[in-house]
This record gives structure tokens, sequence and C-alpha cells, in this order.
């Protein structure tokens, strides 16, 4: 076996990996209660244009959440509002398992902001989820 | 039906054959399980029903993926899994049993593997080896974006080259040298210069040199080399995607042979390097085997005489389709 595969630091793949994934290794945790919709992770401002076309979350720790959605949502450069491009109704998940979110496919200008955000809800178990981004770069 | 595949671009472009194959098959569904750059040269595959996005963690290796392969593929009557498809069947990676032998011997045992028929071979159909051709695929948008940008080349004849590679020894150091030489020979050449953000210390100007290096998406360079006259390129995925399309590819091959990687291709001008060393059919992250030059592998360094030869058979074939 092998020990690795060639990575590719040309074009832009190397300045896009980063905001493919939202802090990769690094979970989200859903436990407690949201009075209001927070962001998770950090917010992932684009340096090239793309398109956001799929997303998917994969559940660390397994669990149940009947009430939380995950929010995936652009906000526009200079604007500070946020519009929702995705969701995903947390359920119930095994660990290890991924599930993905409803996307509508959007564009984003280099400068705009992804944001994932939790929606409003109380939940008591924990549910750690690692959210990524499928991105298609745009032609310039 | 489920594919999973990480890997560069190049070995993108290597799976690029087997979405249609797989329906053609009788695979009413074909998912495939991407990394980044694979995502982006299958994109728009209308062969693959769904294409997820994943990216293995950095460092990631095989064994530790098997419990996320074991869950997704759960449901599907079939998962052919490429991890290593091309790492481990046509290439010698340090700590195999290759990596330390003579070149003789890599030769030998990799000099004869094409890697789209290793990597039909290694989905389960060696019988079809030869029989299906890499496909890419982009949206009218793209077509027209790309075609809009080149219409200031119409007439021109027109050299894409890629200045950069992942690895030191794909990195195409004698770059400028070449460019200048094309454009003394040809009056009517135009140089354009592609690679990432990372490359623009390699970028070079002059009358008649357009760089795109750090601005356009690899994609997008992929599909500007279907309307070149010529493009030349080390050992790149650039070279990979010039193929599809039959633009003659002076590639600059330095671990691979042509065998493994030119066999398919139309309009192939490839170069092989003059070091005694190549190919070496090593996948050489640590150089440790390599003999240097002025701080770079001596496999880098090519006649320029001769791929001046290669340009001129590629002047020559556009003055035929003129």
């Amino acid at each position: 076996m092998g020990q690795g595969y060639y990575d590719d630091a040309r074009y832009r793949t190397l300045q896009m990996l980063p905001t493919a994934a939202f802090g990769l290794l690094k979970t989200a945790s859903l436990a407690g209660t949201t009075t209001a919709a927070s962001t998770l992770g950090y917010p992932l401002k684009m340096i090239h244009p793309v398109r956001v076309v799929s997303a998917s979350g994969y559940f660390v720790v397994g669990g149940t959440n009947a009430i939380v959605s995950l929010v995936l949502s652009k906000s526009a450069a200079g604007t500070g509002t946020a519009s929702t491009i995705g969701t995903m109704a947390v359920g119930t998940s095994a660990a290890a398992t991924h599930k993905a979110f409803t996307v509508t496919e959007t564009s984003l200008s280099a400068g705009d902001t992804l944001l994932l955000q939790r929606a409003l809800g109380t939940h008591a178990d924990v549910t750690d989820v690692m959210v990524t981004v499928g991105l298609r770069e745009t032609f310039e | 039906m489920l594919v999973s595949r990480y890997g560069a671009f190049g070995d993108a472009v290597f799976i690029s054959p087997l979405p249609r194959l797989l329906k053609e098959q009788g695979f009413d569904q074909v998912d495939f399980e991407v990394n980044h750059k694979t995502f982006q040269v299958l994109g728009n595959n209308p062969f693959i029903d769904n294409l997820i996005y994943f990216e293995p963690p950095p460092g990631t290796i095989g064994h530790d993926l098997v419990p996320h392969w074991e869950k997704i593929s759960k449901g599907y009557d079939k998962f052919i899994n490429l991890f290593g498809s091309l790492e481990v069947g046509c290439i010698s990676m340090a700590g195999d049993d290759f990596y330390d032998k003579s070149d003789e011997v890599r030769r030998k045992e990799f000099g004869g593997i094409n890697f789209y028929d290793q990597t039909i071979a290694w989905a389960g159909y060696p019988e079809l080896c030869g029989r299906y051709r890499p496909e890419l695929y982009f949206t009218d948008e793209e077509v027209k974006k790309t075609e809009a940008w080149l219409e200031q080349f119409e007439g021109k004849f027109k050299v894409l080259i890629g200045v950069s590679g992942s690895l030191p020894h794909k990195d195409f150091y004698q770059a400028e040298e070449v460019a200048k030489k094309i454009l003394d020979k040809y009056e009517d050449a135009i140089v354009i210069l592609t690679g990432g953000k990372n490359d623009e210390n390699k970028v070079f100007s002059g009358d008649r040199i357009v760089s795109v290096v750090g601005e356009k998406p690899f994609m997008q360079a992929a599909l500007i080399s279907k309307y070149c006259d010529a493009v030349i390129c080390m050992e790149t995925g650039l070279g990979v995607a010039a193929q599809v399309w039959g633009t003659p590819t002076i590639f600059l091959l330095t671990s691979s042979n042509p065998v493994n990687v030119c066999r398919y291709a139309e309009n192939s001008l490839h170069v092989q390097s003059p070091a005694n060393c190549s190919p070496c059919h090593r996948g050489p992250y640590k150089y440790e085997h390599c003999e240097f030059k002025d701080g770079r592998p001596v496999c880098v360094y090519f006649h320029v005489d001769y791929i001046m030869q290669r340009v001129e058979e590629a002047y020559s074939m556009r003055s035929i389709c003129v």
C-alpha cells in the first residue's frame, strides 16, 4: 500500500480546500439548547468564485435530535445578512454515518461567506458532526 | 454501484472512462464518492447519478478509511474502491517491494502498464481495456466563457504551457527558455502560461506571453487545452487532460513512460527525459534516490532543441488543419 496519494498544490486547489470543510476534524457539538440561530465552526470567506452544489454531515458521534436542523447559508460580501442555501434535519443518526443536506445550488462570488448555523431548538443528546461542502470552481 | 476515488487531477481524468462503462454494463445507478479535485473533473459527467464529495483528512492512509468505506458502501450492489489503484499498481512508492530496487527492475514491473488499463482492470473489467476513452464535460456557460476569452487569440499558433506541478520533478524549469524560442521562431505564436497561485514566481513576461497562472481553475485550463495548437507540460494532470481532446501534447515524461500515460493519446508528442534514471516509475516524495543538479532532480532537464522539434511537428499539424 502506498503511503498516501498525490496532492496537487497548483491552480486554486490549495486555496479552495479550507473552504470545503468547516474545520476538518473539528466537530460542531449540537448538545444544548439553542435560543437563537448560532453559527457553528467558523465562517468561510471565498477567495475565488464558486458554486455550492452539495453538502453533507459526517456524524462522529451519533444521537437523536428530532428538532434541530443544520443550516448552510450564504452571506453576500458587505451585507451582513445570511440567506439559506441548504438544510439538514439531524434526526436520528448513527455514529460514523453521512447525511446529505438538501441544497439549492448557489453561486458565491469572491468575498462572499459561507456559514454553518444551528437552527432554533432544544436538544439533549450529544451529536458531533463534521460538515463538508461540495464546491464547483467557477470559470473566470 | 458506488465508486470511490480520492486523487489528483490527472488521476481523476484516468478514471473518467468508468461512468459510461458502468452504465453500459447495466448499472441503473452509478454513484461516485470523490475528493475535491475529482469533484471538479467529474462534475458534469452525465453518466454519474450522484457525485458525493468527501475529502479524506490530510495524511490519511488506506486502513484509516476502512470503517468509512464499510459505511458508505452499504446498500449498494457493488462497490469499486479505487484508492491507490495507480499508486499501488503502476508506481513504486516508498516502502513497497520495488522502491529500492534498480531502475531496470521497476521498468520491467511497471513499464508495460497503461494507467487507463490499470483503472479499468482494477474496477473489474480487464476485458474492456482499450475500449473506453476519457471524457470531460462542461456546462454551456463554461464553454461560452472560455471560447469568449480565447477569441482574442483567433488565428494564432496557440501554445499552452504548464509551468508547474505538484512535486519538484513536475515543475517545468525550462518553460521560459522554450517559450522564448517558440516566440522567436513563429511570428504568429502566442504562449499561454497556466499554473497555480503559488506558482506566480515562475511566471515570466514578454510580448505575446499571456499568463493565467493563479487565475483560472484547473478545469478551465483543461478546456483551454482543447482549443490550443500545442500543450507543453511536465507529467501533470494538464497533459493528461490535453490528451483527451487529441491536442498535440508535448508531454515531458520523467517518472513514467509513454506506455503508462500516452498509449491511447492521439497526436502525442511526448518526450522522455534524457536522464539515465528516467523512467524510474517511482512516486518520489522524498527524492532519496535521485541525482540532483542545481538543486533539482536531473530528470527535469530536457534537450530544448528536441522539444522544439516536437513544437515544429505540432505547427505542421496545425498547417494541415488550417
